[in-house]
């Protein structure tokens, strides 16, 4: 049997979550290869409809990751951040489509570990799920 | 709550056609916006300055031909000098009111009069031969989306009241009260039956709603189930054309960047055996429901106008009860509230983090 390694993709902002991201890497932690990150300037950056089109073309999993609330390079992107992802999850569950294959997280510069743990919790949680459906959809 | 109370009895039209003439013969106002009659039973919108011109106003069509928000967005600000009175559905003033938050309707210079809404005939059913009358104690004549409408009446700046022979014109602001005084007309008149018989009805179609909405949720379910829903779809993209809420020039889905390799869809197709081709039908579907929920009236026009049955309005209005509870939002309720979008607390939504 095929083993499923989930494909997961990671919107990162510029300031705090791909500099956490980063910090993993130099740190060398060990974590697992499935996220795929994607550099956004700020949280409030990732319109829904990336996270559609990434969930909707076959992506196991989508995180948006950001500065903790109150640290914001840009003030006040993150809360504008969530207040977008609540509606998205909220569509996506009225449709009756998987909203636990989509996180927001908040991971600061200098949370290497934090980053490292959120990953490989993530992925075996899409793991446990399995593969994204659309994938197996004809009509999309 | 307390209105001026008009001749008892008189069908509403006429009263509206009164209340119109009055307006532009005292002052009141220097143009109104009403659908009028046309050739072949159609309904456009005019703008109306001439007394003359009323002849031909049918502020109650039984269809719904534009909807009303975008004929008063389809100009830049009203002259500091005019007024407008613009005669519409309560959709359609929501829908207003919606737009004016989005900076797409300035209504400093417009006053926004409803009236106890009959519904709408669904356009498909409408002909030229045998004109079909909404009836609102006659419920299977009106679209589907109507019979389950809770915000049939009080919206807007002043909306007329019928509640059996009272016809009382009921101010719902300080711009609506001024209206009313520029027509030397007193809110002296109690309208607490009407207010009644319109809350008794909201709960009545509280229930067809929920009951609507529990039966349109078996049809789909899960992702097969969704695509199924939309696979009549023939991307026409009329249902955001008439949205009034869908007001951007350019959107996502139509950019040209969208379009991928080819590979892409050969990998779909190995792995599903055959892949859909236009692909971004859910897309669309799902991102737009994103984009403007929060915003939804719930008015029908975008089921109206597909070409294909699909009952969008109704998964629309649903999900957008879904995503405007998050906020306890209502769109259109209240000029006072912000767009959810525009704003935030800095405690909320812990349940959406980590």
């Amino acid at each position: 049997m095929e083993i499923f390694e989930p494909r997961i993709i990671g919107f990162l902002c510029n300031w705090c979550s791909y500099a956490g991201a980063d910090l993993a890497g130099t740190s060398r932690l060990k974590m697992p290869p499935n996220l795929v990150p994607v550099k956004v300037m700020c949280s409030s950056r990732v319109d829904p409809e990336m996270v559609t089109d990434a969930f909707l073309r076959g992506a196991d999993g989508v995180l948006i990751a950001g500065c903790h609330p109150g640290d914001c390079h840009y003030d006040k992107g993150n809360y504008y951040a969530r207040r977008r992802f609540a509606v998205l999850k909220k569509v996506v569950e009225s449709l009756g489509l998987e909203a636990e294959r989509l996180r927001l997280s908040w991971i600061s510069a200098s949370e290497g570990a934090r980053f490292q743990q959120i990953v490989a919790e993530f992925t075996e949680t899409i793991r446990k799920l399995g593969p994204n459906p659309t994938q197996k959809e004809t009509l999309l | 709550m307390k209105g001026a109370a008009l001749e008892s009895g008189k069908g509403i039209k006429s009263i509206l056609i009164d209340l119109m003439t009055d307006a532009l013969n005292n002052g009141a106002v220097s143009s109104i916006l009403v659908p009028s009659t046309g050739p072949d039973n159609s309904f456009p919108w005019t703008l109306v300055t001439d007394v003359s011109s009323l002849d031909r106003a049918e502020p109650i069509p039984p269809i719904m031909s534009v909807q009303g928000a975008k004929a008063l967005a389809s100009f830049t600000q009203f002259p500091e000098e005019g007024r407008l009175l613009a005669v519409m559905r309560p959709c359609e003033a929501r829908a207003a009111i919606e737009l004016s938050k989005l900076e797409q309707i300035d209504l400093n210079n417009i006053i926004l009069l409803t009236f106890d809404c009959p519904g709408a005939v669904p356009l498909s059913e409408f002909g030229d031969d045998g004109i079909m009358k909404p009836d609102i104690q006659q419920s299977e004549t009106i679209r589907p989306l109507c019979r389950q409408c809770t915000s049939f009446t009080s919206e807007g700046d002043v909306c007329l009241t019928c509640n059996e022979d009272d016809r009382i014109l009921v101010p719902l602001t300080t711009k609506g009260q001024n209206f009313l005084d520029s027509l030397g007309k007193r809110a002296e008149a109690d309208a607490s039956a009407w207010m009644k018989w319109a809350k008794d009805l909201s709960e009545e179609r509280q229930k067809i709603k929920k009951d609507a909405e529990n039966k349109l949720k078996s049809t789909y379910g899960g992702l097969n189930g969704l695509a199924e829903f939309f696979s009549g779809c023939i991307s026409c993209r009329n249902c955001r054309k008439v949205c009034p809420i869908c007001y951007c020039r350019l959107c996502f889905i139509d950019m040209k960047d969208r379009r991928s390799p080819s590979s892409e869809y050969l990998e779909h197709s190995s792995n599903a055996g055959a892949a859909r081709l236009l692909s971004n039908t859910l897309l669309f579907h799902v991102g737009r429901m994103a984009h403007m929920s929060l915003s939804c009236v719930s008015c029908g026009m975008c089921e109206d106008a597909c070409p294909s049955d699909i009952p969008i309005g109704r998964l629309v209005s649903m999900v957008s009860s879904n995503t405007t509870d998050i906020f306890g939002y209502s769109a259109g309720s209240n000029p006072e509230d912000p767009l959810p979008l525009n704003t935030f607390q800095l405690e909320e939504l812990h349940e959406y983090e980590d």
